[in-house]
């Protein structure tokens, strides 16, 4: 690897590692209910059940745990997975290559190393996103908010200096 | 070591873009915008345990029974329905009053208690308090508070004066297009400078304004009576 390359890819992975910060500080998607033609009634009558409730990947993964029934405990984890171990790995993994260890030398590395170039679980995440986006009856919308975008960027430079690696290697 | 580092640098890095959004929106105050609409409505209020006048709010004892109003380019704009018996009035944003329930037909936004305002940040909102009895109303207190003072969300406006028998009041202002939106911005500031208090207004004594009509009726007389001896001299 080249000096200009290493600079450049500590530059992205930078950018990908403060993204994912801010993706977990900020809300990741909002949700405004609706209620169809009583949507404007519901508001003035029960102004506070009708209120935008924003939700933060920490923040909605701690109310999965406060529920206590054996099904959120199982989501709960399956969100720290898939929206927190996977991508720090994932960063993990590429600071490892920047740095020029050599992860892969010992059993557990290997692991990591698998389980972080792995980016169907963040495409997971991303596509039933959109999917739900669309599907809210009685008129509620539910809309992507900063930690969004940012959780995505993190995604898409992360997997970017991976690929660009690779290519490079290849080369 | 190199694992150790590659294990750190990202925990340092993601640390940092947590803390940094938290410091930046934790401390973000969105200030009065003199070019959007705004909703403004009272939602909290003390009042001093006795009116200035001292004695008491109320002949049997009770607390008062408090109105508030905002006014705006000298036009009131907000009127509360009535908290009664109370030194700590609350008002809900929305309320449905019994006038609304025999209207025929009545709109959604018709039970909301909000001012909409588009105002200058040198323009003054005025905050007026009254004890309203069956036969007589009493002033408590107002002040004024320029715009740019305030900002969207929670403002509380503390009044420490013995002048004005409002404590504090609690305003809170919203974007109107955020607020049709369901969001209600929810941060605080706590407001001590910049609030004039208001002087209790001459009021007309018992019988002024009725006395005030007849000398207008008697002066419209005499000088018909004028016109008419002019005209009669005239010939």
């Amino acid at each position: 690897m080249t000096k200009g390359f290493r600079i450049l890819g500590i530059l992205i992975v930078s950018i990908a590692s403060l993204s994912f910060g801010i993706a977990l500080a900020a809300p990741i998607f909002s949700v405004l209910p609706g209620a169809g033609e009583l949507t404007p009634w519901l508001r003035a009558l029960k102004p506070e059940s009708m209120l935008e409730i924003s939700y933060s990947i920490l923040g909605g993964i701690s109310q999965f745990f406060s529920h206590g029934t054996v099904l959120d405990f199982l989501i709960g984890f399956l969100l720290v997975f898939a929206c927190i171990v996977v991508p720090f790995l994932k960063l993990l993994v590429l600071w490892n290559g920047i740095l020029g260890g050599n992860l892969e030398s010992n059993p557990f590395g290997k692991i990591i190393s698998k389980t972080a170039l792995f980016p169907v679980v963040e495409l997971f995440i991303v596509g039933l996103s959109m999917l739900v986006i669309k599907g809210f009856p009685g008129g509620s919308q539910m809309n992507f908010e900063t930690g969004f975008w940012y959780f995505l960027a993190s995604f898409i430079f992360s997997l970017g200096w991976a690929f660009m690696k690779k290519t490079a290697h290849r080369h | 070591m190199k694992i150790l580092l590659s294990i750190l640098i990202p925990i340092f890095l993601i640390v940092t873009g947590f803390v940094t959004y938290r410091l930046i929106v934790g401390n973000h105050i969105e200030k009065w915008d003199a070019n959007s609409t705004h909703a403004v409505w009272i939602e909290d209020m003390e009042v001093s345990a006795k009116p200035l006048s001292a004695g008491k709010w109320d002949d049997d004892g009770s607390a008062p029974d408090l109105v508030a109003s905002l006014s705006w380019r000298d036009n009131v704009v907000l009127k509360t329905p009535e908290a009664s018996n109370t030194l700590l009035p609350h008002w809900e944003r929305t309320s449905i009053q019994l006038s609304d329930l025999l209207k025929s037909n009545f709109s959604p936004t018709e039970l909301e208690n909000i001012a909409r305002i588009r105002a200058t940040s040198d323009e003054l909102l005025t905050i007026e308090a009254r004890d309203v009895d069956i036969l007589s109303t009493e002033w408590v207190g107002a002040i004024s508070v320029p715009f740019g003072a305030l900002s969207v969300g929670k403002n509380k406006i503390l009044v420490n004066s013995p002048d004005s028998g409002i404590k504090s009041i609690t305003l809170r202002i919203a974007n109107q297009e955020n607020l049709q939106r369901g969001q209600i911005p929810e941060k605080e500031t706590t407001i001590k400078e910049s609030v004039i208090i208001l002087a209790k207004p001459v009021e007309d004594k018992p019988g002024a304004v009725e006395v005030r009509e007849v000398g207008k009726q008697l002066e419209s007389g005499a000088k018909f009576l004028k016109s008419l001896f002019d005209k009669g001299s005239g010939e």
